[in-house]
């Protein structure tokens, strides 16, 4: 009783695809949500759960945050990086950057920290010392994703791209350099080893490391977000809806999760530390696996969201303030 | 609709019959796949696990590995701390089992352990030191993970005792808490908390009643399973009764494979009974096998890592 779901209604499923069961479905969790919201978040108010402030040095405001295994990273609105040390953000180079991606960390390796600036030229972040260093890679890139590399020597860590003309490339640590995969997409992720994409035209791909080439999944209806978490693949699919693709097999499915508020998810980020959701109503929830739903997550009102892999769960309000999940 | 079609089809396998033929075919593989492909496949791969010293060169029993911190029991109970490089004895204390969870970049793990008498002793550090200290009560088993509840609980404590009675810690009344029920296995990870009686039912906690709600439908297993729980609440359970593997999806039960232990934390990795060890794949819905690497026994964190022993000496899964 301490807390409800963003959506409480029994509706196992919903068909991709089916607009007008889509927009019915959404009126009635539309009202279930609002009684759920009123009902659910007054009774939530005693929890010691939420996102709670992390300063910045220098107050600087914060445009994008990126949690990996062991660090967490931060982009400020005029671009500069910062990382997360000693409980507050610290400047980590003067560089300008518009995209920052962080993962495959853990106690004993360094997350690897990846960046683009607004050309989409790319950036790889070492220590250097006390000191971070930002080393350009050749390429352009229009989004870059990070994650943990299980495959071989030259991959220790998934780095992937997409170009503005939507080609997709792999970076290769033994030949210091990406190499372009064949295909097409709109956007790539990475999560647990795994890379997955969806296309212009709602197709969802996995990459096939056996075959070197990216396999077609399933036709999913419009996916707005795909995220990766370390054992299961994500969707937000024609409108808002949440979803779990399940593989079994070689068989590939879908697993509706109630978690559709107004307007939707805006985003969706799964990591080691979770899957959460934001709504355009800025509320935060989190994917409680007993219910198989978000469940909001109390006092939170957060602009965008970055879910880690042991680095935690971080977000950022509209004012560009940093926030971090935690639990005492 | 195809999805749909398809989604009803992924739900509807799992018939006795074909459930066998599979998972002897899958065995089998499994095999051939280790004889011919690791020298092969993987000679070339940096992913695996690599030594990691203990300061004073003392063999470990136990690891434990967290969100934040990796903790290990010496073969005399001592505890040690993993500081980067290598693992540091942390206290004199002689502990039994020791159990490490809920912690992040901005949060530290909470450190619980017993003693051979079940005594229950929780860590905490002042200034360099590491000290444990006595909780009342008396248990055989503890768990320990991240907390999504409420104030009172913000990791979830759990433990049974030696009548299998089962608790949880009360961060409020700094006491344990009895729960209703009797388990004679409690798992936790993601918030999530399940159990097995001392059979092959399971059950799942529901902090909205109070009490464990009996998993359904069963997946049948032929006696008590050996469960863990993923970073997001991802089910696993190896049947003891059979050897058999299986992945709770939110949905059912789904038989996976033949392994006799299995670990979940951020991904989730197995051991053979020769000791190789696998790590699942959720891409092709199997185990694969990861290194050359031969280990006894596993524990899987969130930002700890994955960690292993072999004859007293500890191993970190790396990929550079």
């Amino acid at each position: 009783m301490e807390k409800r779901g963003w959506s409480a209604h029994d509706s196992p499923r919903v068909e991709p695809g089916d607009a007008m069961n889509a927009t019915n479905s959404a009126r009635n969790k539309i009202a279930v949500t609002v009684m759920a919201l009123v009902l659910g978040m007054a009774s939530q108010l005693a929890g010691a759960q939420t996102f709670k402030h992390v300063p910045v040095q220098k107050n600087v405001k914060i445009a994008q945050i990126a949690s990996g295994g062991m660090s967490a990273w931060a982009l400020a609105t005029n671009g500069h990086p910062y990382i997360y040390k000693s409980g507050k953000f610290a400047l980590a180079n003067p560089i300008s950057l518009t995209q920052i991606a962080v993962g495959g960390g853990n106690l004993r390796q360094a997350d690897a920290v990846w960046g683009l600036d607004s050309s989409g030229f790319v950036y790889k972040a070492s220590k250097s010392g006390t000191s971070w260093v930002f080393s350009q890679i050749p390429g352009v890139l229009s989004s870059i994703a990070v994650g943990i590399g299980y495959q071989d020597s030259c991959h220790p860590y998934e780095v992937w791209g997409v170009s503005p003309i939507s080609e997709i490339f792999r970076y290769d640590f033994c030949l210091q350099g990406f190499v372009q995969a064949p295909g097409a997409l709109l956007s790539v992720s990475v999560g647990g080893g795994n890379v997955w994409g969806y296309s212009g035209v709602a197709q969802l791909f996995r990459f096939d490391f056996s075959q070197q080439s990216f396999q077609q999944i399933g036709q999913f209806g419009e996916i707005e977000q795909l995220t990766v978490g370390p054992s299961e693949v994500f969707a937000s699919v024609n409108g808002g809806y949440l979803y779990g693709i399940i593989s079994y097999q070689g068989v590939h499915g879908l697993q509706y999760f109630s978690g559709y508020i107004w307007g939707g998810l805006k985003e969706l980020k799964a990591g080691g530390d979770g899957v959460w959701g934001i709504d355009s109503g800025h509320l935060v929830g989190r994917l409680d696996p007993g219910l198989a739903q978000l469940v909001v997550v109390q006092g939170a009102q957060l602009a965008s969201i970055s879910v880690g892999s042991g680095a935690g769960v971080w977000g950022i309000d509209s004012n560009g303030q940093v926030f971090a999940f935690s639990t005492p | 609709m195809v999805e749909t079609a398809v989604f009803d089809r992924f739900l509807q396998l799992g018939k006795p019959e074909e459930v066998m033929k599979t998972r002897i075919a899958k065995s089998v593989v499994l095999m051939c796949a280790l004889v011919l492909g690791i020298a092969s496949v993987q000679s070339a791969s940096a992913q695996t696990f690599k030594l990691v010293k203990v300061k004073g060169g003392g063999l470990l029993a136990q690891v434990s590995s967290g969100g934040a911190s990796v903790w290990a029991l010496a073969t005399n109970g001592h505890p040690y701390r993993f500081n980067g490089k290598q693992f540091v004895q942390a206290n004199n204390i002689a502990l039994s089992q020791i159990s490490v969870g809920g912690g992040n970049a901005t949060q530290a793990d909470e450190v619980w352990a017993l003693n051979s008498s079940g005594s229950i002793y929780r860590a905490s550090k002042s200034g360099t030191t590491w000290s444990f200290t006595q909780v009342p009560g008396s248990l055989t088993v503890i768990a320990v993970g991240p907390g999504y509840q409420d104030n009172c609980h913000p990791y979830e404590v759990w433990g049974l005792n030696s009548g299998a009675a089962i608790f949880r810690y009360n961060y409020c009344g700094n006491t344990f808490d009895q729960v209703p029920g009797l388990l004679c296995e409690v798992t936790v990870g993601g918030g999530d908390i399940w159990g097995a009686v001392c059979g092959p039912d399971t059950y799942r906690f529901n902090f909205s009643t109070g009490v464990f709600d009996q998993t359904s439908p069963s997946p049948g297993f032929r006696a008590i399973p050996q469960l863990t729980v993923g970073s997001n609440g991802d089910v696993w359970a190896v049947d003891t009764g059979t050897g058999g593997v299986w992945y709770y999806s939110y949905v059912k039960w789904e038989d996976i494979t033949f392994l006799p232990q299995v670990q979940a934390g951020n991904g989730v990795w197995a051991l053979d009974g020769a000791s190789h060890v696998y790590r699942w794949e959720p891409s092709v819905f199997d185990f694969k096998p990861v290194s050359s690497a031969s280990l006894t026994s596993l524990s899987v964190g969130s930002g700890g890592g994955v960690w292993g022993l072999n004859s007293g000496k500890a191993y970190m899964f790396t990929t550079p």
